[in-house]
């Protein structure tokens, strides 16, 4: 018997951090809660939450479980709330929750809030904060019933200190064989990269649509990148080219990066791009055009060839 | 010879009284279906909120002169416009003339005969012709050329039929009463197809049996036009009524403006917008019935034509056929996706025969989506950022003038007696592209001695995005705050290189108070031309071209202006595309596009852009910081775009050297 019940994620090998943030949340509503990890070969991950004060991290470890299937996963996360008569399910905002908790809760009949920001204490009564209109206003909202699923943003709450005394490992059991079979793994896509992650790394260098293909670009992006033990990054025009995937996309409709060093090879600077680069602390750009935009916000600028500079540069840096 | 002066003809001269009577009910019957069906038709209206027509009848006669009588919107050289005069006119002119006729024989004064009635049968003829060519254009054109965005049903096949049908023996009857009555010649000349058809077909024939054929062909007539009558309110025919209804009934509203929603209204309903469709005004629910499905606004759609899930056509006949079942939540019929390709570039309002509004259809529903949180990603944040930032671009308000360094701009506070209000936008404040506009419109003004200032850091984004997007109570606090200090700076006259920007301080802010004299940077630029302080400078030889933006062009009606500057008239390597001017192409930044995410074979501007490389342009003139951001990106994704320079007309003019006299 549990007050709430906190989905947490992982990537395999680790827990992903930003799902902790829901315990902050469990830690507020007050009561007990559980921590529910899912997968296969999970030993490992479970361990590394025994701290977070919860009663119990409750694992359902099968190779039913190994892909995230979110009829089986939605099945497996009522039954143990059902179980363990768990009045909140929770979990934090992610492509995976909003994938598997909806599911979750209609198979338990609950009412759903998302990306909750906050809770309030209004007569008596526990309501939600979430954010509408495209986050300019919130809207507090109550939800009838014993029981219901949320999300939280993750952003809206601290992560929680993992001090507590350790916690026991209940493995959950089930029937593995009556788990719903609508959905079938077909494959899975990961990138490795021996890179920087983009968004944390302290140098990005970042190539636009004069790096003409995929080579060049990485034989002139990558090449410089190495060389800085930077980041790549790409302008949506050499994302489109097929130049650079599409995760590397810096921009309005791409990724956001602050790093302390952006190197900007044949960017022209629409505003678009400089959305996603504008909190740079230093930026250099390197263009052939003299009236190229970027320039107005390049901390240094260097108009040339990049064809002639990116090269030489390159090896100056491998000599020093 | 005939006395003229007699000529005239029998009315149910064939017809025994008993027969009459039974026509007579059987007309009075297929009217009452009409009229049923019609009266359905207005209690599904009924349903829609209360309002939203225009009350004054002088725009209902000047609209119903312009548009439904001289049919202005349906005029274009194209099968389609041409056969819809044939069958208009023909369609008006026959039922004009049956009513004449019952008024002369039912009348206290029959006047139906002599020179009168000659001229009479010459018209009616001369129209029925028109009717049946139209109606036979019309098949053709379903046969053979089959346009896409016509729609095509079994149905149509049935209405033209009906169409034909009723032409035909309307003839038919007129030549075996030409012949049973034995009209001579001299007379029956006028009735000229019916005589025709005398002197071929019906030559030799005895009189008693043509009477019998007479009475037949009348009476097939008859159930034809019983039949027309009941079928006017199923289908295409519906139009003949509702379209002139809502030619005069649409509020009269400048092209560009949307309706401001009042707070007060908002707290008693609990609605910000559309999520029903009883939701939408009773002049909204209308209009959906008076599309005839002619898919002119499909044609001209710029997110139809990049293959976004958005038809304006399709978005009006989804809503009619919701409204059909009875109503319910819009959003369970009109994807959300398909609002949000709108660019609002109003191609489709301009299109429209009936006047229909399709952008206040799709931002009424978009106003709903906002209010329940449905939107997200870039565009999200542009709101976010207005909101927060008081620009889209999240950039510091305080940095509104680092487009200004070094050119010492004085700004209200510093110059309170300046003249024009140089109102630079967010785009030309913060994108460093359109900077340069912002730089080389005030390089021109100095040129020219003109008595400018701009805001600073008091000008804020005028809320255009925000409202276009759906978040109006976002736009009305940006209007409110732009108009207190617009009124505390004391400006009057208002000059802006931001289309958007220039549409709603001109067209948008007097819905709040705030009333100025607005002019885009094209119009102050090409007076002052015109006034010698400045030139036009010498073209560098190169062939260039405009792109017209569309809330200057289309929906301010703005395109000499543009014209002017960059020396359209003079310069015999200025090419026009072949969509220019009022009828311009959208880029695909309006409506909030700027900030949406666009998978690169549905970019409007690749298509605009292999428009204008197609003049064999080098240089793309435009005059919108938007459409210069979209253009420029879309000459580069474009065969061929990397020759096309893509300039502001300010930075044209600059560059031409245009100090005029000096």
């Amino acid at each position: 018997m549990v007050e709430s019940l906190i989905l947490i994620e992982h990537d395999r090998q680790r827990v992903k951090r930003s799902s902790l943030h829901a315990i902050t949340l469990a830690r507020q509503l007050g009561g007990e809660y559980a921590l529910l990890l899912l997968g296969h070969g999970l030993d490992g991950i479970a361990a590394s939450l025994v701290s977070y004060g919860a009663s119990a991290v409750v694992v359902a470890d099968d190779p039913a479980l190994a892909e995230p299937l979110a009829d089986r996963y939605a099945a497996i996360i009522a039954e143990a709330a059902q179980k363990d008569c768990a009045k909140t399910v929770l979990g934090t905002s992610s492509t995976f929750s909003k994938d598997v908790l909806p599911r979750a809760a209609a198979l338990l009949d609950a009412p759903m809030v998302t990306d909750v920001v906050a809770i309030e204490d209004i007569d008596g009564s526990i309501s939600y904060r979430r954010p509408i209109n495209a986050g300019s206003m919130f809207a507090t909202v109550k939800v009838q019933g014993d029981r219901r699923v949320l999300t939280v943003r993750a952003t809206a709450f601290e992560p929680p200190a993992a001090d507590a005394a350790p916690c026991p490992i209940k493995r959950f059991e089930f029937d593995a064989a009556s788990l719903p079979n609508g959905m079938q793994f077909v494959s899975r896509e990961e990138r490795k990269s021996d890179r920087p992650d983009l968004t944390e790394a302290r140098v990005v260098v970042s190539g636009g649509r004069p790096l003409k293909d995929k080579e060049t670009f990485e034989l002139l992006v990558g090449g410089l990148a190495d060389a800085l033990g930077g980041a790549i990054g790409a302008t949506r025009a050499a994302v489109d080219a097929g130049m650079a995937p599409n995760d590397y996309q810096i921009g309005q409709t791409g990724k956001v990066v602050a790093p302390e060093l952006y190197i900007a090879l044949g960017i022209s600077g629409a505003i678009q791009h400089l959305a996603g680069i504008k909190d740079s602390r230093i930026i250099v750009a390197i263009n052939k055009d003299p009236d190229a935009p970027i320039f107005q916000m390049a901390t240094y600028a260097l108009v040339g060839d990049l064809y002639q500079i990116v090269p030489q540069l390159i090896e100056s840096i491998g000599r020093a | 010879m005939t006395d003229i002066n007699n000529a005239t003809r029998e009315v149910f001269g064939n017809i025994a009284p008993w027969m009459r009577v039974v026509f007579f009910i059987m007309i009075a019957v297929s009217i009452a279906v009409l009229m049923a069906q019609v009266a359905a038709r207005v209690s599904l209206w009924r349903k829609g909120q209360r309002g939203g027509f225009e009350r004054d009848w002088r725009v209902w006669i000047q609209r119903l002169t312009v548009y439904a009588l001289a049919q202005k919107r349906v005029h274009k050289k194209s099968i389609g416009a041409f056969l819809h005069l044939l069958l208009f006119s023909g369609f008006v002119v026959l039922t004009i003339g049956t009513i004449l006729l019952g008024i002369a024989y039912d009348g206290p004064h029959n006047f139906h005969h002599g020179w009168y009635y000659l001229f009479y049968e010459l018209t009616l003829d001369v129209f029925g012709v028109a009717f049946i060519i139209g109606c036979l254009l019309a098949m053709y054109r379903r046969a053979f050329q089959r346009k896409p965005s016509l729609g095509h049903n079994r149905s149509d096949w049935w209405l033209l039929g009906l169409l034909l049908s009723l032409g035909i023996t309307g003839f038919a009857v007129e030549a075996l009463r030409l012949y049973y009555t034995q009209v001579q010649p001299d007379v029956a000349h006028w009735s000229i197809v019916g005589w025709l058809i005398d002197v071929t077909l019906l030559r030799g024939i005895d009189v008693r049996s043509a009477q019998t054929m007479h009475l037949a062909t009348w009476w097939l007539h008859a159930i034809l036009v019983a039949a027309f009558f009941a079928t006017i309110p199923v289908d295409r025919f519906l139009h003949v009524i509702t379209g002139p209804l809502n030619i005069a009934g649409r509020p009269d509203r400048p092209m560009g403006t949307l309706v401001p929603l009042k707070m007060e209204e908002v707290e008693q309903t609990g609605r910000t917008g559309v999520h029903e469709l009883a939701d939408f005004n009773r002049q909204q629910l209308l209009s959906l019935d008076s599309c005839m499905e002619c898919g002119r606004c499909e044609d001209a759609c710029p997110a139809t034509a990049t293959g976004k899930p958005l038809s304006p056509k399709a978005v009006v006949i989804d809503l009619r056929n919701l409204m059909s079942l009875g109503g319910g939540n819009v959003h369970g019929t009109i994807r959300d996706e398909t609002l949000w390709a709108c660019t609002m570039c109003q191609a489709c309002v301009q299109e429209c025969p009936v006047l229909i509004g399709h952008v206040d259809l799709i931002s009424d529903m978009r106003r709903d989506l906002i209010g329940e949180g449905k939107l997200s990603g870039p565009p999200a944040k542009a709101l976010q950022q207005i909101g927060s930032q008081l620009n889209p671009y999240g950039r510091p308000n305080s940095e509104r003038l680092a487009w200004a360094e070094g050119l010492e701009v004085p700004t209200a506070e510093s110059n309170p007696s300046f003249e024009y209000l140089f109102w630079v936008g967010c785009a030309a404040s913060f994108d460093p592209r359109a900077q340069k506009v912002a730089r080389a419109t005030v390089q021109l003004l100095r040129d020219a001695g003109v008595n400018f200032a701009v805001l600073g850091k008091e000008e804020t984004c005028t809320g255009d995005p925000a409202r276009r997007i759906g978040d109006e109570f976002l736009f009305q606090e940006r209007a409110r705050t732009n108009i207190e200090t617009l009124t505390r700076r004391k400006a009057k006259k208002i000059v802006t290189p931001c289309p958007h920007c220039y549409n709603t301080l001109k067209n948008e802010y007097p819905q709040f108070g705030g009333q100025y004299q607005v002019q885009h940077h094209s119009a102050l630029l090409a007076e002052l031309i015109g006034a010698g302080r400045l030139s036009n400078g010498i073209s560098n030889g190169e062939p260039i071209t405009l792109h017209d933006p569309c809330y200057l062009a289309r929906v301010n009606g703005e395109v000499d202006a543009t014209r002017a500057v960059v020396g359209a008239t003079d310069d015999a390597q200025y090419r026009e595309m072949p969509r220019c001017g009022k009828k311009t192409f959208c880029c695909g930044a309006g409506g909030g596009r700027m900030w949406f995410d666009e998978a690169p074979e549905q970019r409007v501007s690749v298509l605009r852009s292999q428009e204008a490389i197609a003049t064999g342009a080098r240089t793309l003139a435009t005059a919108c910081p938007f459409c210069l951001n979209m253009m420029t990106d879309g000459m580069a994704g474009t065969q061929g775009g990397e020759n096309v320079k893509v300039l502001d007309i300010a930075e044209l003019l600059l560059s031409r050297g245009t100090r005029a006299g000096r």
